[in-house]
């Protein structure tokens, strides 16, 4: 038998009756409190979502949101970077660190592993590095440095292909403790080599042997450190006594024309080497890094060299025709079908520089700065790659635009996206190098 | 004969104690003392220990039959209840001088057990006698077998330490050398490692190959002398010293049990080399946090200047040792090696080094990049579980230091940007809710910008999660203004390595914006979502903390809910919200009215403004108008509501349809009461509660169903309560 009280029919059509009236005047009153807020923030909110859309690509806002399409919107990032030639152009503010305001009130200070701490002595505002890839760079001068730099030194440096990557700045590093280094890395690698044997630091190594050494004058500005060369030689197994180690590694750790800012704001603990080039057995190169990570405590991460940078090369590289013969500029592009479709593109030097140079005599800045040092925008950059792309069209029907640029090369040397490069002429060495070394920085975490 | 006099006496003393329980009879202390004496010169094993003492050299041992009789008297008592310290240094004194030639030697080494501590001068006399003496071999390992026994019960370490050189020489012993290296072990410090002995090492293990002895000690003078010797030892061969098996140990824990000593595990094989968990071998493994290890690129001059002997961080190993050697720890080779110990977090919180910490940041902003900016590889997706593991550490780390790294920040405000608002949601927004204030010229681009697109774009879930993330990052910033605040009240100034002052002002500025920010989303955000009670319920959770900011935090700052989050919850449906906003809007009051009459005592300039007190009072006179008085009036409010729009709805007395028993919120409350208060009725009159004794019998009933937001609201806003 139910609760008579529940069953009674009026109590009930009372209720829901009232209850309704309840929520519709509820919600009556609630839409029509809600249209004077509602609009503007609705106004930003589709602003939000016009800026969302034509940005991201399609698949993504199809697909919804994984790890998948983070990637895919990392890369449309450095898409936006392409064609703004900035990074991060979304959080652009002056570098005025932090409003010093000083007021009658109290005073407080952030306590000292906070926010603005490390960030600041890196004269960075929090949260964003102020270094983007230059808009604007120099056109590459032929340099003559051998009477700079060492020639045999120089040799080793250029018509080898270098693994690049970059580092965090060195902690404790001296230049004058390099014969150190080198003991304790060759026996470091004799340990590695031959688990489970001890081995004495600076003890006789008939197998390996390190050598650091400096490259003296590999270096632009008086902030640069030096470069610093890296060799491990070891003889072969079956060779006899008087033969000579053969080198069967060699790296190097570079900074050229660095960003002053930041090296001052670094501590003098710290020596800011960024680039890091290496070549030979893998095996070595994870070695040497782990030496180096343990005793600098500093990281190695893949330097890969962007479009947008390979498109600098590619521009600089043609501009260099007028001095010394690049022969041809060789481009690769892989488009992205299935399966993906490698295109190589090849053009005589001497038409790539009509059109570099056509693309020059268009730029409104070319005349007022003739007497000044010869500047590249991206602009310029830009233009000259779409020549390229659209000459390609025009033939084949094939929208390079849509793929990735990864790979450069010239006579002077060959870039690949995947961070390899190889410099075969010595006076474009250090112009080269420093476009890697801004690549580098940018990578850098703080 | 004096030591044998204090032996017995202490011997005796020990039974003594033990016999004192059961010892019932009242007969004075002195009869004690003689009757003491006299058993005590009777005792046989003390006539045992005087004999093994006394005996002189060259004593035949075949058919000593006095030589069996205390023999065995002695072993009794090992094997009972241990050795005195004075008993084992005669014992000790007597089989190693080989007084009576070696063959009693391994017998009475057999039955050194010791009842407490062994006396370390006993110990270091035995180890010359093994020099002088013609020990045979075996009884030579079984001297250095029985010392790794019982050396953690030797009473101090520092006269081995000082004959460390002269154990060391012991090692050229083909036989010895595996023993001897354990001792060794047990014994090092840094000072004892050299050059000499790493060659001799060395040359030992070229002649032995590689002996896992050899490396264990060799590994550890790496971890004091990293510029001297390195090697690798293969995963192996880590598992540390073979524990030897010892013909005491069973002995040893029973006489240990008897005596009820609490003495640790009996041979410490301790081992530095950290074992590595077998990870799977991973192409790039940025998140792998660095083992920690000793320094080895030293600044050669900072060694000799400074007097002081570092300890390395790796050879800590508790929290006891930590606090003995706080002023001279010597910090590992990779500081992101830190995060990895617990112990290791309790030192960072005290270290001030700041290039220490900008290694740890560049690490950490690295692993941080690599992972989840620049990730090339493109198999991000199979190491998920390892990036949730990093960022659980790292939260961890972060929630014991009670801050966050700056590379982590400033990671965040980068990665905002790209995030899909999903993949690891709750750590992301975890460590979002750790970034430090914000100044507010930067506030809006860093942060807003990218959660408002987030926000309006991701699940309901998604919503209240980042509401209350918010709500966490606004209480740790109003919990360190009140910290600081206070200090700088009691003119507490802080060390001088912060390099950034932030005005009260300006806090002021970031708060503010913090709370209108939070204010927009969550007006949107209800109205997306058709005002989601969940969404709705951490909404008010945020508003709870920010109607408190002046009492709770002593923060002169008072901002309002926007209309866009009180109204939709004064019209909720849900009484929870109802009565949660009643308790907000009381918090109010007592804030406002505190601050106010503060203002008063004080004449200090802190200004509220009078915006502030207007909307104030605009939601106040809504709510009591509305709930109590029956009489809702939009005119007074900012609210524009034309009395045409609400008879469209065809609701009849649309006024009082929002007071305790029409709201929609309180209605089943009121049918209740309405049933208890008058069970015989058949129809139902709700207005009947308003005349005033059931009105206030309602109230009660309310009261009682738990809505204590608004009885304070109540008690405290109308005038017949207040």
């Amino acid at each position: 038998m139910p609760d008579s009280s529940l069953c009674r029919p009026d109590k009930w059509s009372f209720q829901s009756q009232n209850g309704h009236e309840a929520e519709k005047m509820a919600r009556t009153l609630l839409l029509a409190l809600f249209e004077p807020i509602w609009r503007p923030v609705e106004a930003h909110y589709r602003r939000s979502f016009l800026l969302i859309s034509p940005t991201v690509p399609a698949s993504v806002s199809r697909a919804g949101v994984n790890q998948q399409n983070l990637i895919t919107l990392l890369s449309f990032g450095r898409y936006i970077q392409n064609m703004e030639g900035s990074y991060m152009s979304v959080a652009k503010t002056p570098h005025g660190s932090v409003v010093k305001r000083r007021s009658k009130s109290q005073i407080y200070q952030q306590s000292i592993r906070s926010c603005f701490s490390v960030a600041s002595r890196l004269g960075l505002t929090p949260g964003q590095t102020k270094m983007r890839l230059n808009t604007s760079r120099k056109a590459p001068k032929s340099q003559n440095i051998t009477d700079k730099v060492n020639p045999e030194h120089l040799a080793l440096m250029i018509k080898t292909e270098w693994q690049l990557s970059y580092v965090t700045p060195l902690y404790q590093f001296r230049h004058t403790q390099l014969k150190s280094y080198g003991r304790q890395l060759s026996a470091f690698i004799a340990a590695e080599k031959q688990q489970g044997l001890a081995v004495e630091v600076g003890g006789q190594q008939n197998t390996f042997k390190v050598s650091f050494s400096v490259l003296e004058g590999l270096a632009e500005t008086n902030d640069d450190p030096e470069t610093v060369l890296i060799q491990v030689q070891s003889k072969p197994l079956f060779a006899r006594q008087d033969d000579p180690q053969k080198t069967v590694w060699s790296g190097w750790l570079s900074c050229i024309n660095s960003n002053p800012d930041y090296l001052r704001s670094l501590s003098k603990d710290f020596t800011c080497l960024p680039l890091f080039g290496c070549k030979g057995a893998e095996g070595f190169t994870s070695l040497v890094k782990a030496w180096l990570q343990m005793t600098f405590d500093c990281c190695f991460g893949l330097l890969e060299i962007s479009q947008t940078s390979l498109q600098w090369l590619a521009a600089l590289w043609t501009n260099c025709h007028m001095e010394s013969n690049v022969q041809s500029l060789k481009m690769q592009w892989t488009l992205p079908v299935v399966p993906p479709l490698h295109v190589t593109y090849t053009v005589s030097a001497d038409d790539a520089l009509d059109l570099w140079n056509s693309v020059r005599k268009n730029s409104p800045e070319k005349s007022k700065r003739t007497d000044e040092e010869e500047c590249v925008d991206i602009e310029e950059v830009t233009r000259f790659m779409q020549g390229l792309m659209s000459h390609f069209y025009r033939h084949f029907r094939v929208d390079l635009s849509a793929g990735d640029l990864t790979r450069v090369s010239t006579a002077l040397g060959s870039a690949k996206r995947s961070g390899r490069i190889k410099i075969s002429n010595s006076r474009y060495l250090i112009n080269t190098l420093s476009l890697l070394t801004e690549i580098a920085f940018l990578k850098m975490p703080i | 004969m004096a030591t044998l006099l204090n032996l017995s006496d202490s011997d005796s003393l020990v039974r003594n104690d033990q016999s004192v329980s059961n010892r019932t009879s009242n007969r004075s202390l002195r009869v004690a003392e003689k009757e003491r004496k006299k058993n005590e010169a009777e005792d046989p094993f003390v006539l045992a220990l005087k004999y093994f003492s006394e005996v002189e050299v060259g004593t035949p041992v075949i058919g000593n039959d006095e030589l069996e009789k205390n023999l065995v008297q002695v072993e009794k008592v090992a094997f009972n209840r241990g050795l005195s310290p004075e008993a084992l240094s005669v014992m000790l004194e007597f089989s190693m001088s080989l007084r009576m030639g070696s063959s009693p030697c391994a017998r009475v080494l057999k039955c050194l057990l010791p009842a407490s501590v062994v006396p370390q001068e006993a110990v270091v006399r035995a180890v010359v006698w093994l020099s002088v003496g013609k020990i045979p071999i075996s009884t030579q390992v079984l001297f250095i077998k029985w010392v790794l026994t019982v050396f953690d019960m030797i009473d101090a370490k520092d006269k081995l330490r000082a004959i460390y050189g002269f154990i060391f020489s012991f090692v050229a012993d083909e036989n010895l050398c595996p023993f001897i290296c354990h001792l060794l072990y047990l014994l090092t410090r840094k000072e004892s490692v050299r050059v000499f002995r790493v060659r001799k090492l060395l040359e030992l293990q070229s002649k032995l190959g590689r002996q896992p002895y050899l490396l264990h000690l060799l590994s550890l003078y790496k971890v004091f002398c990293p510029e001297l010797v390195t090697l690798s030892i293969p995963s192996r061969m880590r598992s540390g010293f073979k524990n030897h098996i010892s013909p005491w140990k069973s002995a040893l824990m029973g006489v240990q049990k008897r005596n009820n000593l609490q003495v640790p595990s009996s041979i410490s094989t301790a081992f530095a080399a950290k074992d590595k968990t077998t990870s799977r071998k991973r192409k790039l493994n940025h998140l792998e946090l660095p083992a920690m290890s000793a320094v080895t690129n030293k600044e050669p001059q900072m060694e000799q200047t400074s007097g002081r002997k570092l300890v390395p961080l790796v050879q800590i190993q508790s929290f006891s040792q930590l606090l003995k050697n706080m002023h001279r720890i010597e910090l590992p080779s990779q500081m992101g090696s830190l995060l990895g110990s617990s112990l290791a977090l309790q030192y960072l919180d005290c270290v001030q080094d700041e290039s220490a910490l900008l290694r740890l940041n560049f690490w950490l902003g690295y692993a941080l990049h690599e992972e989840f900016l620049f990730c090339s590889d493109g198999g991000a997706n199979q190491n998920a579980g390892e990036a949730l593991q990093f960022l659980n550490r790292l939260l961890c780390a972060q929630h014991f230091l009670q801050e966050g790294f700056p590379s982590s920040d400033a990671f965040l405000y980068k990665f905002l940007n790209v995030w899909d608002g999903s993949l690891l949601c709750p750590q992301i927004l975890n460590l979002l809710s750790n970034i430090p204030v914000i100044p507010s010229s930067q506030i809006k681009t860093l942060l807003f910008e990218p959660l408002m697109q987030l926000f309006f774009t991701s699940s309901l879930f998604f919503k209240c999660g980042l509401i209350e993330c918010l709500n966490h990052m606004l209480l740790k910033w109003l919990t360190w203004h009140s910290v600081y605040a206070l200090e700088d009240d009691l003119d507490i100034s802080l060390n001088s390595h912060t390099s950034i002052n932030i005005t009260l002002s300006g806090f002021k500025d970031s708060v503010m914006d913090l709370v209108h920010f939070v204010g927009r989303l969550a007006s949107v955000g209800l109205q997306l979502e058709g005002c989601h009670s969940l969404l709705l319920s951490f909404i008010l959770d945020f508003y709870e903390t920010v109607c408190d900011t002046f009492l709770r935090f002593g923060l002169p700052l008072m901002v309002m809910p926007p209309p866009g989050v009180f109204y939709p919850a004064f019209f909720a449906t849900d009484p929870v919200s109802v009565d949660r906003l009643a308790y907000i809007m009381h918090r109010y009051k007592v804030n406002l009215t505190s601050a106010k009459s503060q203002e008063k005592v004080t004449k200090q300039a802190f200004h509220i403004n009078r915006q502030t007190f207007r909307d104030f009072n605009h939601y106040l006179v809504f709510m009591v108008n509305g709930l109590w008085n029956s009489n809702m009036c939009y005119t007074e409010t900012n609210l524009q509501l034309s009395e045409e729009l609400l008879e469209k709805s065809g609701v009849p007395q649309s006024s009082t349809r929002f007071d305790l028993i029409h709201h929609p919120a309180f209605m089943s409350y009121a049918v209740d009461f309405h049933q208890k208060c008058w069970p015989g009725r058949k129809d139902m009159d709700l207005n009947s509660i308003k005349q005033s004794k059931p009105w206030s019998w309602y109230l009660e009933y309310l009261f009682t169903q738990g809505f204590d937001g608004l009885k304070d609201f109540i008690q405290h806003n109308i005038g017949r309560w207040a």
